[in-house]
């Protein structure tokens, strides 16, 4: 079994002679939950995307516990993206029934307890939801999976801010306990007091790897603080 | 899960075909009652409504004969638009973060619009069936396709050998030809980021170009070689069914030469390439 549920290995992306992600090398141990954070087009949802299987490294190689990005990883894998994925004629049902069909590990009555708390009609079609509903779903939807890592790009980013605590409930009581999750967001001070460990990530390179209790007694500051300071403009 | 995806793929387009093909029925009725209705209105008077009644049997004959044509074409390239919009597009984040295999996707697609192919000559026969039974149409539709066994010297056996073959030889061409179509946004979608529509049609010119200069070689080839044989004698001892599954063989093995190149391509690309951005 292996011991790190991610592992990069000298991971680079090129879009033509741009450098997206810049030789990262990472290892994230099993039951942690990262924050990923960095600048705008500093390379977090690029680097996310290669976790889930949406981009191919031009060098480097990525292992999901211990394998490469493939069929097998995508069964453990529960990939929330920074946009609507839904498909809009489908009600939120029959994206239900999609996930439970191709997931085995996607716990229906979790999700329909979840879109009950949030008020949300399983029989409405999504291409009447607005957007943050639509976001609402799309969590409901990954967090109602029993993944071994969780990848969620941007998850409080289009929501209210009343609705962002509650987000992040979720995340912390659904997920599974011996899982591990990556957020990417620019509210750092928003998800800071959930998170285990803090990835900074500027120009494609990964320039702290860092557990939060270790930023906080070693800077004496908050994370977002921190991050204000270090990425000043 | 190919199973799974067809599922899918199915309540994903039978929301447009569904109601195309009630349409293309409908029109057919009303195309049949227009007809009756011309018959009774020209051959009793001739007034301002039988004009009307001939003006409007000749639009609802346009209409259903626009409806037939696309009804036909549009199904392939409904498939191509399927694999661009499904797979490459926003929905692609759902779909390919699937634990499916890109095989599987792309055979999901390919299925689902032979299905409907077959379902749109069934449509198809349906609508000739409501439009010709009991006319004059009909009845000489009829006397040709009893006469074509007798004409080609072929059996029942045959005659029915040789129309599964022909099915099956347009549902091969189709594959081919939306096999391709899958192909060229699997190359644009590689090659031109910004553009991957533009680049698609690009590829599908070069593609184009090569498959024409190759077949103009071949052409060329056979030709060449044939000098030698006396052809016409070779030719004129032969059967007619084993000309039509000749002619049937040779095609369909180069279509398959031409389907498993562009397989391939597509299968490589979106699997070890896959750029979603």
């Amino acid at each position: 079994m292996a011991e790190y549920i991610l592992q990069c290995n000298g991971l680079s992306k090129h879009f033509g002679s741009k450098f997206a992600l810049d030789q990262i090398q990472l290892n994230i141990k099993k039951g942690r939950i990262v924050g990923l954070l960095g600048p705008n087009g500093s390379g977090k949802t690029t680097l996310i995307k290669h976790l889930a299987g949406l981009l191919t490294p031009t060098t480097g190689e990525v292992l999901i516990n211990g394998v490469p990005v493939g069929v097998e990883t995508k069964k453990i894998v529960s990939y929330l993206p920074d946009r609507t994925y839904l498909n809009d004629w489908m009600k939120v049902n029959q994206i239900f029934d999609l996930f439970a069909d191709f997931y085995e590990d996607f716990d229906r009555s979790k999700a329909q307890d979840m879109l009950k708390r949030l008020d949300i009609n399983p029989e409405t079609k999504l291409k009447t939801m607005s957007k943050g509903t639509k976001e609402k779903v799309q969590l409901i939807l990954v967090m109602s999976r029993e993944a071994s890592l969780y990848l969620l790009d941007e998850p409080i980013g289009g929501v209210d801010p009343a609705a962002r605590d509650y987000i992040l409930d979720t995340v912390i009581t659904n997920y599974n306990a011996n899982a591990s999750i990556i957020i990417s967001t620019h509210l750092i001070s928003d998800i800071e007091k959930i998170l285990d460990d803090i990835l900074f990530i500027q120009n494609g390179k990964l320039i702290l790897n860092q557990s939060t209790d270790v930023i906080r007694e070693k800077y004496g500051q908050s994370i977002d603080k921190y991050f204000r300071e270090e990425f000043k403009c | 899960m190919l199973k799974k995806l067809m599922k899918y793929e199915f309540q994903a387009t039978a929301r447009l075909l569904i109601p195309f093909y009630v349409v293309v029925v409908a029109l057919s009725v009303m195309v049949r009652l227009s007809y009756h209705l011309n018959i009774l209105f020209t051959t009793n008077t001739n007034t301002l409504w039988s004009n009307i009644v001939v003006v409007l049997f000749g639009l609802l004959t346009a209409a259903y004969v626009l409806a037939i044509v696309v009804m036909f074409s549009s199904i392939p390239l409904f498939s191509i638009y399927r694999y661009y919009k499904n797979l490459l597009k926003d929905e692609g984040y759902l779909m390919m973060t699937l634990p499916v295999k890109i095989s599987q996707h792309i055979w999901s697609k390919l299925h689902t619009m032979s299905v409907w192919t077959l379902g749109s000559v069934m449509v198809g026969i349906v609508s000739i069936f409501v439009l010709t039974v009991g006319t004059p149409v009909g009845s000489l539709l009829y006397e040709i396709i009893s006469v074509i066994p007798t004409e080609l010297e072929l059996g029942f056996f045959e005659i029915i050998m040789c129309s599964i073959l022909a099915l099956l030889t347009l549902i091969f061409y189709l594959y081919l030809f939306v096999m391709r179509g899958y192909a060229c946004l699997a190359i644009g979608h590689k090659f031109s980021r910004q553009n991957p529509i533009f680049g698609a049609i690009g590829a599908y010119l070069l593609i184009s170009f090569v498959t024409q200069v190759i077949a103009v070689m071949a052409i060329f080839l056979i030709g060449v070689l044939s000098i030698n044989i006396s052809s016409d004698q070779w030719l004129l001892s032969l059967s007619t069914s084993t000309l039509i599954y000749g002619s049937l063989l040779i095609n369909t093995t180069i279509s398959g030469l031409l389907f498993s190149t562009f397989y391939f391509i597509t299968k490589k690309l979106m699997s070890q390439s896959l750029n979603l951005e």
